[in-house]
């Protein structure tokens, strides 16, 4: 996974590229750290340059949405496209998190 | 002929995939692959497969020598990653994903991964990928070094999970994305099927 985040007043824009595995999970311990340890009101995700994502990624994405559910947050799917696409519809995520 | 590499990153493992003969193993890892079958064997420290894409390097291979078709990519890659994250997590790192269902259990786990990684007792574990060839289908086995799987929980079939369920998708998307799966070895190897491609046959 390569990631940024950017935190513009209370509001964190994560941005995912390449893929999203269970070998990622170190790197991600570092998303769901920042979220829990930021002042935040929302949380958005561009996955747009996001290809590939398994089923340890799509228990991280669900984690994370947790996290911000601990502080009120909403998170925002935005962006995804193909595999990962449809992996989240199929695993019916747009019942808990928000995706556009 | 037999690569045996000192080293492992995703470019040289490429590399040494594409110039193997039946194997190409990780220094350390030649007498766990020594009695596994196969066209094709890799054998990697945990370390090593943690590092390094094997998943991605494997489904390229293989499409590019024509064996699978090249619309299975992502259902080849998704599963190759599926049962290497249940050989390596569950098998050889012995980590479990239901003790993680929380935000601060994430984390402990993480951290957790992260020591056992650094650890030569789980880290020099050996994990094994081995390509076999029938009329009709690809197998890929990955047998991996850990205790296995209890036997109520290889006859339970996986089926479908929703995003409420936590734990319990990666068996289902290795059902779902494969074209056979079974599980042998008391659960330390999982075979997975790939219909050939007809362009080979």
């Amino acid at each position: 996974m390569q990631h940024e985040i950017n935190l513009q007043g209370k509001d964190l824009e994560i941005t995912m590229k390449h893929q999203l595995i269970y070998a990622d999970t170190t790197k991600f311990s570092a998303v769901i750290q920042k979220v829990r340890e930021t002042d935040i009101a929302s949380c958005v995700v561009n996955l747009a340059g996001l290809e590939h994502i398994d089923s340890s990624g799509l228990r991280m994405v669900l984690l994370l949405h947790d996290a911000c559910k601990e502080k009120s947050a909403p998170l925002r799917l935005s962006g995804s496209r193909g595999q990962v696409k449809d992996m989240l519809l199929h695993c019916r995520f747009e019942t808990i998190v928000q995706i556009d | 002929m037999t690569v045996v590499l000192p080293h492992i990153d995703d470019q040289g493992l490429g590399r040494a995939l594409r110039r193997a003969g039946r194997a190409c193993v990780e220094a350390g890892t030649e007498d766990f692959i020594e009695h596994i079958d196969g066209i094709l064997v890799l054998g990697l420290t945990t370390a090593s497969a943690f590092s390094t894409d094997a998943g991605t390097i494997l489904a390229d291979l293989l499409i590019e020598r024509g064996l699978i078709d090249e619309a299975r990519r992502s259902d080849l890659r998704l599963a190759l990653h599926e049962a290497l994250a249940n050989g390596l997590l569950h098998g050889n790192l012995e980590l479990h994903s239901h003790n993680a269902q929380t935000p601060a259990a994430f984390l402990e786990n993480a951290a957790l991964l992260e020591s056992r990684l650094a650890s030569p007792d789980y880290a020099r574990r050996p994990i094994a990928i081995a390509i076999s060839l029938n009329p009709s289908f690809v197998e890929i086995a990955i047998t991996d070094s850990g205790k296995g799987y209890s036997p109520e929980f290889l006859s339970a079939p996986p089926s479908d999970r929703t995003a409420g369920d936590r734990v319990g998708h990666g068996l289902m998307l290795l059902a779902r994305h494969s074209d056979g799966l079974r599980f042998e070895a008391g659960g330390r190897r999982v075979i997975l099927s790939f219909q050939r491609c007809a362009r080979r046959g």
